[in-house]
């Protein structure tokens, strides 16, 4: 299932208790940030409780289709969120991300020197080349904010085929912990396959590699790291 | 609009040089928009990014540090009006007056008084920071020797009260290896006091008779070179006092006057003729903008609820609170009593243990880390799972204390009974009730 072949998401605001301005989106490709909620379940969750926290979304015109902006989406956000959030990107870290709750399951992070972007879940306890532990990133980023340059994800939407889609996809992926890498290996495979890399998951530096970016840097070029060449991630 | 972690870290430098004490200069960006660090903490920042990142270089209230050793402690630093917004950082420090005049013994009986008032909560240990000494006869002699009492044979770290230059570089002299807070510099003494200040590197508080006269003030001595401020808008009458609190940290979060950005100090013993009264004005502060508040006395029944108050407040709501995993004895149970399991979500244990308590039925209660989830979100989570609390069970030790082998577990997580089971072989694993409540009849039945 893919996100054009809907008209309608669902939002969640299951989150708002403790991160008011917070409005999630989920689309058929985009599952909630939290990994608890999919597109199947805000649409079942609303048809038992018409009046819950999973409302249909109309899209709406499509105002960005790279980096998955919608009309009718941001309509709805700038109501649920009482005018904090005006509008948000689906398929971007980079430019205006979708807010991010602090539930979430993992964070990217971009790392500028590598021209790509890590990501941590929340398994992980260490230090990230970022800079910042999954608590930390949890704490600056969560809380309701669209901060550039950070988004929250679930586990699953890492290799679904929208990721990050805006700013170059799963190929941007240089660093993630080697727990949750190995855990979805054979999806990574799969969808670096599928985007003409198939050996992406070899490319990807996890902590065995290094914790900063200047120790994964060498390695990154060594694998010939498909981010390395690609445009700018910041302008 | 405020830059974002993005648009700050483009004019840094991107060395990741480390010398600003984070490990990335992406992380310092991050900081830095949220109003937690100042831009003087990089090294390397050109002058063209200091100008444009004026608005950003530091955080709208200063976090200001008081005192040295174990109770060292800063107040300020909030980057929010309500906590729903996101957290609040740093907890009210709470302070007890005494006068300069107090006999050496009588002090010495007071701060082993105070010392003992400590509770522990979440496992967390709560106890006020700071004693204010106040200058009531002018003898700079007897003032100093009060202060050196306090800082050299208690925990506590010091306020110092005079508005008597003199008298204040005595205290100043006697407790100044423990950083204490100087109160006050108002507008006739502000000369004197800055440069003492500034000499001996203290934060200095200002008191003036309004917010405006604060605000000359406060700009008068940041002109000097001082940056630990803390503010005294001097009402005294808790409505006019509670307005000029809210008015501050709005007028430093939402309007980013620099003036006011520091934190705020209020004296309920200045303002009731009891100490309840003056706990009630005291717990007004700590949830409305008091980064100290100052009471006359400490005494265990007006502390605790301030205290417990400013624990709640000042608890992060992002992350669950947590106990201990471990073994909790309750009712002083002995080789036959029950053992029961939970999670360790702080909200999960009181209700479990109160239940328990309550029951008086001897009990021991196992408490397994599941995070801080709730019994159901943690078995939804994996975080309690069969396997993991059948293991847990075997290496608390729990088997060398009791006869028998019956695990309770709670009733929400009733789908694991086999997996604990099979984990623990030879064990009956009794599905107790869902609910908390229903667990004093279900020991007793």
């Amino acid at each position: 299932m893919r996100d054009e072949d809907v008209e309608t998401y669902y939002s969640c605001t299951l989150c708002q208790s403790f991160a008011p301005s917070h409005v999630c989106s989920v689309s058929p490709e985009r599952t909630g940030l939290c990994g608890a909620y999919n597109w199947m379940d805000c649409k079942a969750s609303f048809e038992i409780n018409p009046t819950g926290p999973n409302q249909p979304i109309e899209k709406g015109e499509c105002i960005d289709p790279v980096m998955g902006q919608w009309k009718g989406v941001n309509d709805f956000v700038y109501k649920a969120s009482r005018g904090a959030v005006t509008h948000y990107n689906f398929y971007s870290m980079v430019t205006d991300p979708m807010t991010t709750c602090g539930c979430c399951e993992c964070i990217a992070a971009m790392l500028p020197s590598c021209n790509g972007v890590m990501t941590v879940g929340r398994d992980y306890a260490g230090e990230t080349p970022c800079g910042m532990k999954f608590t930390t990133l949890a704490g600056v980023m969560g809380g309701g904010a669209s901060s550039p340059g950070f988004v929250g994800h679930s586990k699953f939407n890492i290799t679904q085929g929208k990721f990050i889609l805006g700013d170059g996809g799963l190929l941007r992926m240089v660093w993630m912990p080697k727990m949750l890498k190995e855990e979805l290996k054979e999806r990574i495979e799969k969808r670096g396959a599928a985007m003409g890399v198939p050996n992406l998951y070899d490319m990807i530096a996890d902590e065995t590699v290094g914790i900063t970016e200047e120790e994964i840097l060498p390695f990154l070029q060594e694998k010939g790291h498909p981010a390395l060449s690609m445009d700018p991630l910041i302008g | 609009m405020a830059l974002t972690g993005i648009q700050i870290f483009k004019l840094l430098p991107k060395t990741n040089c480390k010398e600003c004490g984070v490990p990335t200069c992406l992380a310092f960006a991050m900081n830095l928009a949220s109003g937690k660090a100042e831009l003087d903490a990089c090294p390397y920042v050109s002058d063209e990014a200091r100008e444009k990142l004026s608005e950003a270089s530091a955080p709208p209230i200063r976090p200001v540090v008081l005192g040295k050793g174990v109770r060292k402690a800063a107040t300020g630093g909030e980057t929010v009006q309500y906590r729903h917004e996101k957290t609040f950082y740093n907890p009210t420090l709470l302070a007890a007056q005494v006068g300069s005049d107090i006999a050496a013994a009588d002090l010495e009986v007071k701060l082993k008084g105070w010392n003992a008032l400590q509770f522990e909560r979440v496992g967390l240990n709560l106890r006020p920071e700071l004693v204010a000494v106040k200058d009531v006869n002018g003898k700079a002699d007897t003032f100093a020797a009060v202060a050196k009492q306090v800082a050299e044979t208690s925990e506590f770290n010091v306020i110092l009260m005079t508005e008597n230059a003199d008298v204040m570089k005595a205290g100043v002299a006697a407790c100044a290896f423990k950083r204490p807070l100087m109160y006050a510099a108002t507008a006739a003494n502000a000369d004197a006091f800055g440069a003492i200040a500034k000499e001996n590197d203290l934060p200095l508080a200002i008191k003036a008779d309004s917010i405006d006269g604060l605000t000359s003030l406060s700009e008068k001595l940041t002109g000097m070179g001082l940056k630990d401020l803390v503010l005294d808008p001097g009402s005294r009458e808790p409505k006019q006092c509670h307005q000029d609190m809210i008015a501050l940290r709005r007028a430093a979060l939402k309007n980013g006057n620099r003036a006011v950005g520091f934190p705020a100090i209020a004296f309920p013993c200045e303002m009731a003729s009891n100490l309840d009264t003056e706990t009630m004005l005291g717990a007004m502060f700590v949830a409305k903008y008091g980064g100290i508040v100052v009471m006359s006395d400490f005494a265990g029944e007006s502390l605790f609820p301030l205290l417990l108050e400013r624990l709640n407040i000042f608890t992060d709501p992002q992350r669950p609170m947590t106990v201990t995993e471990g073994i909790y004895p309750i009712n002083n149970p002995d080789e036959n009593a029950r053992v029961l399991v939970t999670t360790n979500f702080a909200l999960t244990y009181f209700i479990v243990s109160g239940e328990i308590e309550a029951s008086k039925v001897p009990t021991w209660l196992l408490i397994k880390d599941s995070e801080g989830l709730s019994v159901l979100t943690a078995w939804a989570a994996g975080k309690f799972a069969g396997d993991d609390v059948g293991l847990f069970v075997k290496k608390s030790g729990i088997a060398d204390k009791i006869k028998h082998q019956e695990l309770v577990i709670p009733g929400y997580a009733a789908s694991i009974v086999g997996d604990v089971e099979e984990e623990l072989p030879g064990w009956t694993i009794t599905v107790g009730p869902r609910e908390a409540a229903h667990i004093p009849g279900f020991l007793r039945a």
